[in-house]
């Protein structure tokens, strides 16, 4: 034990040990609520909210946020002048405004501790435990506001067959928690501090649309909704910039959030194909000194001749332009029994991915499996290859006109830094449920005791259409290496062979249902 | 009723220990304590100096467990990558900011700068009742850690490196920035020289056995004749201090303390750790389960000792034809460094015991390179990592460096004797060794300086006709894979371009000299400019 006051088993124990470990962390909240609502005759409607809450994770001057909130609605449908609309249901126009708080951070950020865990050093093959501060606290951390605002519509016509929805929302997120990135030299390793740090807004529309009738024998209901966001970043705090994404291997940051751009936007360099001539060679002899024929052409964005960090760009923006889906249900119900039959498509448009699995099935620098694709890389002649096992002659062609750099072992050019190559569309449409079933007639089931009897057959994710190469255009939701900040880091595909993200998988299922 | 109006009021409470009234939100971290609270007993003080040599090891094995081995090995014309590791850039002179090793040292070792600069703070400042030789020799130990890391980080990134002399204290220090010229080379020698005043003898600090593997004062005097000696690399444009070198390495001899061991190969084994020889020396171990169990072991002999497809060696790195050239007919020591033909034979896992002739016939490709036996054991185990602490100061480095300081100053007869020294142990019966060994049987047969000189030699273009030429060569076979001859190269060249040359001829520019700095410490801190190779 480091010390009589840690009362906590295999503390400074390694993971791999057989001795007993345990851990322990405590979370508190404390909230006082209140609401008014106010309506009449379900015409006009008014309601306010008002909460206070007290957070364990924000010391004592900072623990408590005030989050108001106020919402109307006027239900137009109610209203005499829209009497002779008939075919009108319903039509209610609704507005709100509040304000939210978001606490959700490790416990203990405000707090400056030493930590035992891993920390050690063996003296004559003794281990001795050590103690180091290993979290830059910050004492000020306090909670993070959302300021929203919401305008929107419902309404329901032909007798509620068909309804649509639309909203708008404006979302301002202030004093936003952020894991900010510090210099390692201060001596943190990979842990940063908490900070309350800069301000974004988001912004966009939602829409869905429903129709169902039934026809005799014959139900059916058809839904669609497509919902779009603009995020931009208003403010970042004192530094105005976060790098993040780090991708496997070495960690380059593929993602920079700057003020004045939407959040987590990739970043690196822009390139312009390959060299293909002797002469683009010997034009560049100085900025791409160890480039060859094949070899990737980076762009010198700021024309000083020098290919380092200054030349990076935004090369893509893995924040969709909209996200949609489509629901459909039918039932056909007849003497037989009932047969039904749903669908749900969704799919994203306009996003990036950064497909850094290329990176390995693409780079070329070593001896490994690569993809198929690398079979189009640039050769500048003809390659015989003769396999000294199997005795099996390969005659690959001299392919000039590829975008697919040559291979080249140790690439020393450095065609694998991070560049507009490894940007890639990610938009797609795909069938995410398919599901047919057949319930057999109750007439039949009754004999048995059983109320209800369906057999289905369906499938998940059975149809993809993506322009997108790597494995799944749905990329997990985060890479390990960046603690969580999902916002800063989406979008990169770290599919490689030892995998950090999986693909979803094809399902295909069959049931049996039956309720007694 | 046309209106409503509801009014509702309520409290809600919720904790994972209390529930109904007010819970406490004044929680503490039940696994840590508080820094202001902390750092109160002497005992604590002790425990704050261990993370300062943890660093050492690596705790994310940026240090010599795992990745500064190729960091400092790769760039020397010693050793090459294989085909095993590619790309591999510290070997080509063309390494690009975001490759993952230079990354993990920078974090380490900085990390243990930190934890120097919070032992050195709350030490000095410590108010309690603590015995006055404890409290030197902690003092003592951080100084030497923090100069320890900051040699490293220097040799490896360049004097520009920033310069952090107290923890951080508040948000305004998360971005320092560049240290200007000589202000690291200052810090590294005058912590030194506050080593050599604070820390017991070896003898004195080591009766204890608890205290085995703690910095002394011979290894601070040690380090600091090293840190004069590397002046060139470590300040740029400054020419090494070759008299204040002296002056500590004779203290070092004098000290009566160290002596070289009378088999050259007990420096490379894990039962001969921390001996007489070994002036300072990171320890290493390797615990009962899978790799260690807590990132305390090396993967040196995994990574780059047995040849590739011997028992699942990597063999990443790899002591090329010219390291094998270098060692002199006769020379005992090329099979206790060297994988290599008529040398020393592998136990696998299996039983199977190999020699050079099936390394051959399993390898394929990179014929022309070796093993590194140094500091690798004879016989696979069932896991990748051994405890084999890397001597990082050696007495018979303490030798030559005298001898070359010695030299420098114009006494020759002074240089020949330690190299002497240094070559007559080299000759030494070694009765632990394998049995078809020769040198078991009869000693090694390299002569001595006067006629080594005789015999005019040219070794790898280099004629062996001067005690400067001696000496690098002597430095090479002795100390191969113990990280110098990169840095020797770089500091003789800095004062005489010729000793440059046997990079050059390999694709090193001056821009290369250091690694670029992590481009994700650049990415968080615009504070921050990169060096050359940034650029």
């Amino acid at each position: 034990m480091p010390s009589p006051d840690l009362l906590i088993l295999g503390l400074t124990q390694d993971a791999n040990s057989k001795v007993v470990g345990s851990s322990l962390g405590r979370t508190a909240m404390y909230s006082m609520l209140g609401r008014v609502t106010y309506n009449y005759d379900s015409k006009y409607l008014l309601t306010a909210n008002f909460r206070r809450d007290g957070s364990a994770n924000f010391s004592k001057s900072n623990r408590y946020g005030n989050f108001p909130s106020f919402s109307a609605a006027w239900r137009l449908s109610r209203e005499n002048f829209m009497k002779n609309l008939t075919f009108i249901n319903d039509l209610k126009l609704r507005g709100s405004y509040g304000k939210l708080g978001n606490s959700d951070i490790s416990p203990y950020q405000y707090q400056s501790t030493v930590t035992f865990d891993h920390v050690w050093y063996y003296l004559n093959d003794i281990k001795v435990v050590g103690a180091l501060p290993t979290m830059p606290s910050n004492p000020n951390v306090k909670w993070e506001s959302q300021y929203s605002t919401d305008l929107g519509m419902d309404l329901s016509m032909f007798n509620n067959r068909l309804s649509f929805t639309m909203d708008y929302y404006n979302k301002k997120t202030e004093e936003m928690l952020v894991n900010v990135p510090i210099s390692y030299a201060v001596g943190y390793g990979d842990n940063f501090p908490t900070l309350n740090s800069g301000s974004i807004s988001n912004k966009g529309f939602e829409f869905a649309a429903t129709y169902n009738k039934r026809e005799g024998r014959f139900n059916y209901s058809l839904s669609a909704n497509i919902s779009t966001v603009k995020n931009k970043v208003l403010n970042l705090g004192n530094k105005n910039e976060i790098l993040a994404g780090g991708v496997s291997p070495g960690g380059e940051n593929v993602t920079r959030t700057a003020v004045g751009h939407a959040i987590g936007q990739f970043w690196g360099y822009k390139t312009d194909g390959l060299y293909k001539t002797e002469a683009q060679l010997e034009a560049d002899k100085s900025f791409a000194p160890n480039a060859a024929l094949g070899d990737v052409k980076f762009v010198d964005k700021n024309d000083d001749g020098i290919l380092n960090a200054d030349d990076k760009d935004f090369i893509g923006n893995p924040i969709p332009k909209f996200s949609y889906g489509f629901n459909s249900n039918f039932s056909y119900a007849a003497g037989f029994g009932t047969l039904d039959f749903s669908m749900i498509w969704q799919g994203s448009y306009g996003n990036d991915i950064y497909n850094n699995g290329r990176y390995w099935g693409e780079g070329m620098y070593h001896y490994y499996n690569d993809y198929a694709s690398t079979l189009d890389r640039y050769r500048s002649q003809e390659v015989i290859f003769k396999n000294p096992v199997s005795g099996v002659t390969t005659v690959y062609p001299k392919n000039t006109e590829t975008n697919i750099p040559r291979a080249i072992l140790g690439d020393p050019n450095h065609n694998l830094s991070a560049s507009d190559r490894f940007v890639e569309d990610g938009s797609y449409l795909r069938l995410k449920s398919l599901t047919i079933g057949y319930t057999l007639p109750n007439a039949l089931v009754s004999r048995w005791k059983v109320d209800k009897l369906r057999i289905y057959i369906g499938g998940k994710n059975l149809l993809t259409f993506t322009k997108y190469t790597g494995y799944d255009p749905e990329v997990a939701s985060d890479n390990g290496a960046n603690g969580g900040r999902y916002n800063l880091v989406r979008g990169i595909d770290e599919m490689t062979p030892w995998g950090i993200t999986f693909a979803n998988s094809r399902e295909v299922f069959l049931g049996i249902q039956c309720s007694f | 009723m046309k209106h409503t109006i509801y009014i509702l009021a309520f409290l809600v409470s919720g904790s994972l220990f209390l529930s109904g009234c007010k819970p406490n939100l004044d929680l503490i971290n039940p696994q840590e304590l508080s820094v202001d609270t902390y750092y109160k007993t002497p005992e604590e003080l002790e425990a704050a100096i261990i993370p300062a040599y943890q660093a050492i090891v690596g705790r994310t094995q940026g240090g010599y467990a795992r990745m500064l081995y190729y960091e400092l090995l790769a760039p020397g014309d010693d050793f090459n990558h294989t085909f095993k590791w590619e790309p591999m850039y510290q070997d080509t002179y063309n390494t690009p900011s975001s490759d993952q090793m230079p990354v993990a040292t920078w974090k380490d070792f900085f990390n243990g700068v930190f934890a120097a600069n919070i032992a050195l703070d709350r030490i000095s400042n410590f108010t309690g009742t603590i015995d006055e030789a404890r409290k030197n020799r902690l003092l003592g130990e951080a100084h030497f850690l923090r100069a320890f890391h900051y040699m490293h980080l220097c040799m490896l990134f360049g004097e520009t490196i920033p310069l952090i002399t107290d923890p951080v204290k508040s948000s305004d220090e998360y971005y320092p920035t560049n240290a200007t010229a000589g202000q690291i080379y200052q810090l590294i020698i005058e912590d030194f020289q506050k080593a050599v005043e604070l820390l017991p003898e070896r003898s004195v600090l080591y009766s204890n056995a608890a205290n085995i593997g703690r910095a002394t004062k011979g290894a601070a005097e040690a380090y600091l004749a090293r840190a004069y000696m590397y002046r060139p690399i470590l300040e740029i444009g400054k020419p090494a201090e070759f008299a204040k070198a002296q002056v500590q390495l004779k203290n070092v001899i004098e000290s009566g303390q160290y002596h070289l061991m009378s088999s050259y190969s007990d420096n490379f084994k894990e039962a001969t750790e921390n001996n007489a020889e070994s002036v300072f020396e990171v320890q290493m171990h390797n615990g009962t389960g899978w790799l260690g169990d807590d990132l305390s072991d090396s993967w040196r002999w995994q990574e780059i000792g047995m040849f590739d497809g011997t028992g699942g060696a990597w063999w990443n790195l790899a002591p090329n034809k010219k390291t094998y050239d270098e060692f002199e007919p006769g020379d005992p020591r090329k099979f206790m460094t060297l994988w290599c033909d008529n040398g020393a034979k592998y136990t696998q896992i299996d039983g199977t015991v190999t020699d050079y002739k099936y390394w051959m016939a399993h390898l394929a490709t990179n014929k022309d390179l070796y093993g590194t036996r140094k500091y690798c054991p004879d016989v696979q185990v069932a896991d990748f990592d051994d405890g084999i602490n890397d001597r990082l100061l050696r007495y018979s480095d303490v030798l030559l460096m005298y001898a070359e300081c010695l030299n420098e100053a114009g006494d020759v007869p002074g240089a020949k004797k330690y190299i002497n020294m240094v070559r007559a142990r080299a000759n030494d019966v070694v009765p632990s060794e394998q049995p078809q060994l020769w040198y078991q049987h009869s000693p090694g047969t390299i002569p001595d300086v006067d006629k080594l000189l005789a015999k005019d030699t040219v070794i790898n273009g280099v004629r062996l006709n001067t005690i400067k030429n001696i000496i690098a060569h002597e430095r090479y076979v002795e100390f191969c894979g113990e990280y110098l001859r990169y840095f020797d190269l770089l500091r003789w060249g800095m004062a005489d371009p010729q000793w440059l040359e046997p990079l050059k001829k390999i694709g090193w520019t001056p821009r290369a000299m250091y690694y670029p700095f992590p481009q994700a410490e650049l990415d968080n801190n615009s504070n921050l400019k990169g060096n050359a190779m940034n650029n």
